[in-house]
């Protein structure tokens, strides 16, 4: 699998950009019947361009190259008969494009490996199809390569994906398969965002919160949050959960596992402790989650969406000075080193005592107890280390459970919280 | 009774939109000994409404002592963790939460703080960065009384 370079994506957006902005927004805005509106609301941008290679025999595709100039590629021995100039005109009145270098003929020909009225056939026969397949976030007719290309979210999906292929007998060189992390609509950790990734606003009776991560415990689909943001602090309640906030369609799950706060071994006389602060809820029925992707936010401080960080691990190990990361609902992405480790930490107002918890000297506020916390690695992926409960009075300091200590048989137990086919 | 700050992104209220002065919050002395003040927050909802207000962290209320200089002499919550949470809680017309702390006239580093006048804060954390901080109450701590010598 490859990735997709970037200049592609940024000359198609350019393209579409110029042709929206130019003669495409004037066109639509003259058809005033209500047939030819219906007529435009049915058409999509593959549809023009199979109305172009309709017309130019050959027409393999059409984008702005990295020099900014319209390159038509064109199957070879498919075009002979037209010149430039036609070939422009025929582009423009297909798009409603009133482009001087079109009219002109000053275009850069290239050649095609494919005809674009095969590509949309194999393409329309595909898509449905496709889009069953688990961890498929886009499909697509890529003018600049001239090719159909398929974004997964790892290996497996792409594996099925080829076996769609060699199934609908569609030849494995004329699509491009490749991994493109889930797209996430513009929205911040307080709006509603499906599938569910860690990191964003929940709400239960009373209470706001923050996800943790998605995991799967003894083979039930769920996600991880802190055990006070249960309805009682230890003990299984049923805690209903919302996302963001209570609504008749933003139920996400319920309560399951929130192990009781005990007199142990090591625990301070007079108190009683557990390892984490931490508890299971189920997924509701038909709730999508994204089993080992975290929010990431534009930028530190900010709480816009702009992606994905995706779990390829978990920490095995915890070292003073190691930098960290949460996202969270109040104060988003933040980061700094471990300052502690190991601590037993009293819990104010509480007799609960949380036995090996790590220190953070990072921002956090009210709203972010369950984030998740986690260490970027050298290629983009990261390593959960655990679940924030805790901070400072002046929000300079946070306190998490190490997911080790999560998944102790006597707190969660073992859960799998890894991307598929990562770890 | 005296209300300093209020930010309204904190405050919910069914119909009208609140204004500053739908709530107050003040600090009061309950009980005073030679070794310990006994103090109370209290916030009220002053309107004709019912409020909701969301709380930051819990507990999230924070009590400071300064001297008269401003420099700060104690605070309840240093070296304490708040669990990260925020709460809504619904308050009545003229309804009233109330926090209390024990201040053991004592500094930051638990030494017994000298006899004189003090002015003690009481601060509720709402939705972050909102804060309900009180007027300063004045307190007067008296000399520690020395043990006599048996003879």
């Amino acid at each position: 699998m490859t990735r997709t370079p970037r200049r592609y994506v940024l000359v198609v957006s350019v393209l579409l950009g110029l042709v929206f902005a130019s003669g495409f927004g004037a066109w639509s805005a003259t058809l005033t019947s209500q047939e030819a509106t219906a007529h435009l609301q049915e058409e999509t941008l593959d549809d023009h361009l199979a109305r172009i290679a309709e017309q130019v025999p050959g027409f393999g595709g059409i984008f702005l190259d990295e020099n900014g100039r319209i390159a038509v590629s064109l199957v070879q021995g498919e075009a002979t008969t037209l010149s430039k100039r036609e070939i422009g005109a025929a582009i423009a009145r297909a798009l409603a494009w009133d482009e001087p270098r079109l009219r002109a003929g000053a275009i850069r020909l290239l050649l095609a490996r494919y005809n674009f009225l095969q590509l949309k056939e194999w393409y329309d026969r595909l898509s449905p199809q496709v889009f069953e397949i688990e961890g498929v976030t886009l499909t697509d007719i890529d003018e600049a390569r001239n090719r159909l290309r398929i974004g997964v979210e790892d290996e497996e999906a792409g594996r099925r994906v080829l076996a769609a292929l060699a199934a609908a007998g569609i030849p494995r060189e004329a699509v491009v398969v490749e991994r493109v992390e889930p797209i996430l609509p513009m929205a911040t950790l307080r709006d509603k965002v499906r599938p569910l990734v860690g990191g964003l606003q929940i709400n239960f009776p009373g209470y706001l919160c923050t996800y943790g991560f998605n995991a799967v415990r003894s083979g039930i689909a769920g996600f991880v949050t802190a055990s006070h943001c249960t309805e009682v602090q230890g003990g299984v309640e049923n805690t209903p959960y919302w996302q963001p906030l209570e609504a008749t369609d933003t139920f996400i799950g319920t309560e399951i596992a929130d192990p009781l706060y005990t007199r142990r071994l090591g625990c301070p006389r007079g108190r009683v402790c557990r390892y984490s602060d931490s508890a299971f809820a189920q997924l509701a029925p038909g709730v999508s989650a994204s089993l080992g992707y975290l929010a990431r936010t534009e930028s530190p401080e900010s709480l816009v969406i702009a992606g994905n960080f995706r779990i390829t691990a978990e920490a095995t190990r915890r070292v003073k000075g190691e930098v960290l990361n949460k996202i969270g609902r109040t104060t988003g992405w933040s980061q700094g080193p471990i300052t502690q480790t190991c601590v037993n930490v009293g819990v104010t107002g509480t007799r609960i005592v949380l036995l090996c918890q790590d220190f953070v000297q990072a921002t956090v506020a009210a709203g972010d107890s369950g984030s998740p916390v986690f260490k970027i690695g050298t290629n983009g992926d990261v390593t959960l280390y655990g679940l924030l409960w805790g901070g400072n009075s002046s929000g300079t300091s946070f306190v998490y459970s190490p997911i080790g200590n999560i998944q102790r048989s006597d707190e969660l137990g073992s859960l799998r919280t890894c991307a598929t086919g990562s770890c | 009774m005296l209300l300093l700050a209020l930010l309204m992104g904190s405050l919910q209220e069914a119909g009208a939109r609140p204004t500053p002065e739908a709530l107050s919050a003040r600090i009061e002395v309950r009980e005073q000994t030679a070794r310990a003040i006994l103090l109370e927050l209290r916030v009220r909802n002053d309107s004709g409404h019912r409020l909701t207000l969301t709380l930051g962290g819990r507990p999230a209320y924070n009590v400071l002592v300064k001297r008269s200089d401003g420099t700060l002499v104690w605070e309840w919550q240093r070296g304490q963790i708040v669990q990260q949470i925020l709460e809504y809680r619904s308050l009545g017309p003229g309804e009233e939460l109330r926090f209390e702390v024990t201040w053991k006239l004592v500094d930051a580093r638990g030494r017994r703080v000298p006899p004189g006048e003090y002015l003690v804060h009481g601060i509720l954390n709402l939705e972050p960065p909102g804060t309900l901080v009180t007027d300063p109450l004045r307190v007067r701590v008296a000399p520690a009384k020395r043990k006599r010598s048996a003879k």
